[in-house]
């Protein structure tokens, strides 16, 4: 199966060839090209792609602030004119470093080492919970698949919980507090002793509470530090 | 300079690497045609984003554009300019006042200027070498 990757480079010939060097390898697809770390870092933390090739210096945030504020680890190979980034690559655990302009040679040998690297950091269907892109829950009897993406928050209703997403609500025997272990800490978070949100869901926070599509949800005092952190607040 | 690969082909500029151009793109003609219109397109952006960073004295925006820009010409071949680019790049890191980067400023407009100019030269060729006329 091929490797998912996009490309996060502002000067455009080279994403082209980038795009070319893809294309011609069969072995990756190419699922975006952003010229800036903000609009690539909303479509990665929306969607799990495998693998990055970066560029360093581009306008605004550098890709290196995009690796912090990334909520998973996929594979990155950095794309850059300067060599003086090979110890930040080294300390970011990159895969691989391209110097601008490289061969489609010297490509391939990179995305070898990616392809080496196994698979991303967010497993599928048996993987660890807390890593994964979805979770299961029982549900009128039967098992449902939710997509952490679809998910907007969770709510404590006693012994059950209600799961918000997007169009549907479902309500399952399980605890907050059990929950809190079992999904993905990197797109959730517990805010209160009764909801656990979905931190990509944030509309805005005023005071004491957050609001997700319109509902109120309350950020306990013990709390709200953490999510003021987790946010990425320009 | 490879010269089997320019007679046999195109004759590139002299200016143009044309092994190191071969080691990208090996004879794909319309790519390469493609990659110097980008180029061109891209210099001539740069170029104003260099002299407006120049004219506002800011150093870091002079030396983030001209970054930019390097490695555009590494990509159509001309190594030395992309060289000059990375020198002026460490110029900047070095300077605290415009003023010192004064000489070297107006070397390297020069310089991109004349590579500009290979670039679109060497665009028209390809255009006509790839519709054979």
């Amino acid at each position: 199966m091929n490797l998912t990757c996009v490309i996060v480079e502002d000067l455009q010939v080279a994403a082209d060839f980038l795009v070319r060097c893809c294309q011609k390898s069969g072995q990756v697809d190419v699922k975006g090209h952003f010229t800036n770390a903000e609009e690539a870092l909303t479509y990665l933390n929306a969607n799990t792609i495998d693998l990055i090739f970066l560029d360093v210096e581009m306008p605004g945030s550098t890709g290196f602030e995009l690796l912090d504020q990334l909520m998973y680890s996929p594979k990155v190979i950095l794309t850059t004119s300067k060599t003086e980034y090979a110890y930040n690559a080294f300390e970011y655990k990159v895969t691989d470093f391209l110097k601008k302009p490289f061969t489609y040679q010297r490509f391939t040998e990179a995305l070898q080492k990616a392809i080496d690297a196994g698979e991303t950091t967010v497993p599928s269907t048996n993987g660890d919970s807390t890593v994964s892109d979805h979770i299961f829950i029982k549900s009128d009897g039967k098992l449902v698949r939710l997509n952490n993406q679809d998910i907007l928050y969770i709510e404590s209703m006693g012994d059950y919980v209600k799961f918000v997403t997007i169009d549907k609500k479902y309500i399952t025997h399980n605890t907050i507090k059990s929950l809190e272990e079992k999904v993905n800490k990197k797109f959730f978070m517990k805010v209160h002793r009764s909801y656990i949100i979905n931190l990509l869901k944030i509309d805005d926070i005023r005071e004491n509470d957050l609001f997700i599509k319109g509902i109120e949800i309350p950020i306990s005092k013990a709390h709200k530090s953490e999510v003021l952190r987790r946010l990425n607040i320009i | 300079m490879d010269g089997r690969f320019s007679a046999e082909k195109f004759k590139f500029n002299e200016k143009i690497d044309v092994r190191f151009l071969h080691s990208l793109y090996e004879d794909d003609y319309p790519y390469i045609e493609e990659v110097f219109g980008t180029t061109l397109r891209e210099l001539t952006a740069s170029q104003q984003q260099i002299e407006l960073a120049y004219k506002a004295g800011d150093i870091t925006g002079l030396k983030k554009a001209v970054h930019k820009i390097k490695p555009s010409f590494g990509f159509v071949g001309l190594m030395e300019t992309q060289e000059s680019c990375r020198q002026f790049e460490d110029a900047c890191l070095a300077a605290t006042t415009l003023g010192q980067l004064t000489i070297q400023y107006q070397q390297l407009t020069g310089i991109l200027e004349d590579s500009r100019k290979v670039v679109e030269s060497e665009h028209q060729k390809l255009k006509r070498f790839n519709t054979g006329l």
